[in-house]
């Protein structure tokens, strides 16, 4: 599950991420974090179940960081895509495969949301949403 | 060139057409004759076979169209023209212009080029056309704005100068920044590979020989129906290498095998399938028809290296390729193609079912392609300044477990700011400067090993000085060691050395 963690000028400059991890053992993948001085956003992948959510919302919470489940994915127009792998072997954390000559997948759960198979599209048939 | 070329032993091109005709023809895709004539053996296959059909569908950048659009009233001598703001090259008679695949247009740039008014044309897609003229008394008018479809002109050929790579380098980065190359997106450090071409189904590979691939030759091209007209721009069949210059009439083609398409920071393209039909006339023919894809190999190239001579890591077999992983800097990096095996295989498909329902016919070349053709780089009159040329041969290397005394004081006696360090084979292992010395004095750290800098970003002695100054600049840094192939430190580069162009006469 992927989450947008806001953090504002009262504990930016707090270890929030690392006491929740301490607190529910969690193995956290930070996908991406934009910190300055007074504030910041980071994108974390939690493997949990629904059923956890609730205390690590209510941790992050208590402590002043807006939570939001982020939904994303990346689509594939299967009009446009040609079945040629340059978006495969590209992807860093191997979520795309190819699974036959005309048989693309994407792993959504791997996804990192790094954008570089949007870009190595050479037919622009890979878009992110 | 073998006058024995083309030799037609088994079959000739008048007898395999009248089993075209009558709807008896033995038609296989390359990949099915490479399996059969696995199962049965060469001889036979070649016996049994009349065609084999090939496909490939991929970048071809060297590709466009020629337009006639016919005269306006008054009429106009164009001299520069644009069709959805892409420029074509009106240096022809009035209303002719080439439009190239790579061309950007002005207002979307790489993201919409030749290639893609070229497949938007295709579609039915009417595009806007402009043009400007200088006015002569024959041709009075000056400019012109109008809209235009296949239908409205007189002529739109394609006509591709090099096509149909017989086969092509895969590429890997070295380096450890991403490269966007034509070769499409490379990851730091090995992290992948690509490749282009269909291996076995690729159609000059597949008559390596050119026995029956010459001027004259009919082809699959674009959906429709297209020629060989010549040997390819950088033909080059000794190294296998090979390219074709086709033609065909747009009218007749289809956007599903002409596709506009961009690599991203490189430029826009035309995707284009071609199919050429392999009528297997004697043994020869048949033998390399029937390679595989694990018998076809071509160079894993470094494309982390900016110059013509990019060095090969090593041989690699299609095979290998399509397999998905590809062993380079001594882990499996994730390979993956540009180039299309799925839509590769659907031409040569398609090619077989029009020749086996008697709607494509074959034939023989009237003049064979040069199977030699020396392949030349470019003739520069400047003489390109390369790192060999200005690197410093006699520098001083240390070890990591040498103290930062001893360090400093091989750069005081040196006089150099940049003390590369070395394992027991001379092999890079990191760098320290004047500056990490004075901060570790600063901190009282004592061990060189803790200080030098590991990710260092390092040179070769073939690289053209341009290259050098624009990571110099880039990473802001001083100075890089020059490696050889195997790691170990042959010289150093620093911006002092730069320096020595612009004073000049003091490079060596």
């Amino acid at each position: 599950m992927k989450l947008r963690l806001t953090y504002t000028p009262e504990n930016v400059g707090e270890p929030i991420l690392s006491k929740l991890i301490l607190a529910k053992g969690l193995e956290i993948n930070i996908i991406e974090a934009r910190i300055s001085g007074d504030r910041g956003t980071m994108i974390v992948d939690v493997p949990l179940r629904r059923d956890e959510l609730e205390g690590v919302l209510g941790f992050l919470k208590d402590r002043g960081v807006e939570v939001e489940e982020i939904a994303f994915a990346i689509e594939l127009d299967e009009g446009k895509c040609i079945y040629c792998g340059a978006c495969v072997s590209p992807c860093p954390v191997q979520a795309i495969r190819m699974e036959g000559p005309r048989d693309i997948r994407i792993d959504q759960d791997r996804c990192v949301r790094c954008l570089i198979c949007v870009n190595a599209c050479p037919m622009r048939a890979i878009r992110a949403v | 060139m073998s006058a024995l070329r083309g030799k037609e032993e088994l079959r000739t091109y008048e007898e395999i057409n009248e089993r075209i005709r009558a709807g008896d023809a033995v038609v296989m895709r390359a990949d099915e004759f490479v399996e059969f004539a696995k199962s049965v053996g060469i001889e036979k296959a070649a016996k049994e076979v009349d065609v084999v059909t090939t496909g490939t569908f991929g970048a071809m950048c060297s590709s466009g169209a020629f337009l006639n659009f016919g005269h306006a009233d008054p009429p106009i001598k164009m001299r520069r023209c644009w069709l959805n703001e892409v420029p074509a090259y009106a240096g022809l008679a009035a209303v002719d212009v080439y439009l190239g695949a790579t061309s950007p247009s002005e207002d979307r740039g790489i993201e919409y080029g030749g290639g893609h008014v070229i497949e938007d044309l295709v579609k039915g897609k009417e595009v806007h056309l402009r043009a400007e003229g200088y006015g002569t008394d024959c041709y009075p008018r000056r400019s012109i704005d109008t809209y235009v479809g296949l239908g409205d002109i007189n002529q739109a050929i394609l006509v591709n100068p090099r096509n149909a790579y017989e086969r092509y380098n895969a590429a890997t980065n070295s380096t450890d920044e991403i490269l966007f190359t034509y070769m499409g997106t490379l990851l730091p450090d090995f992290g992948n590979v690509t490749y282009s071409g269909s291996g076995q189904l690729s159609p000059l590979y597949k008559d390596y020989g050119l026995e029956t691939i010459g001027i004259g030759t009919r082809i699959f091209l674009g959906g429709g129906v297209g020629y060989v007209i010549g040997e390819g721009t950088q033909h080059n069949p000794e190294r296998r290498l090979g390219t074709l210059m086709v033609r065909g009439d747009l009218r007749g083609m289809s956007p599903r095998y002409l596709r506009g398409a961009t690599y991203y920071r490189y430029g826009s393209t035309l995707y284009v399938g071609i199919g050429i039909p392999i009528p297997i006339i004697n043994e020869k023919v048949a033998k390399s028809a029937s390679l595989s894809d694990d018998e076809i190999l071509t160079d894993l190239v470094d494309y982390g290296v900016p110059s013509r001579n990019r060095p090969t890591i090593r041989k690699v077999s299609y095979a290998e390729l399509r397999s998905g992983k590809v062993e380079v800097g001594g882990k499996e990096a994730p390979a993956s193609s540009l180039s299309s095996y799925g839509y590769a295989l659907e031409i040569a498909e398609e090619l077989k079912l029009r020749i086996e329902k008697g709607g494509f016919l074959l034939s023989r070349p009237i003049e064979p392609i040069p199977e030699e053709r020396p392949f030349k780089p470019m003739k520069q009159i400047e003489a390109i300044p390369r790192v060999r040329d200005l690197m410093r041969r006699d520098f001083k290397t240390a070890k990591a477990i040498q103290s930062l005394e001893e360090a400093a004081r091989m750069m005081v006696e040196g006089g150099v700011d940049h003390l590369p360090i070395v394992d027991g084979s001379g092999r890079l292992e990191g760098i320290v400067t004047s500056w990490d010395i004075a901060k570790a004095l600063a901190k009282g750290e004592r061990d060189l090993g803790k200080v030098m800098t590991r990710d260092v970003k390092t040179a070769v002695e073939d690289e053209p000085i341009e290259a050098v100054a624009k990571r110099f600049s880039k990473f802001g840094i001083s100075g890089m060691p020059v490696i050889d192939s195997r790691r170990v430190v042959v010289g150093l580069i620093t911006t002092d050395d730069l320096a020595k162009l612009v004073k000049g006469g003091d490079s060596k």
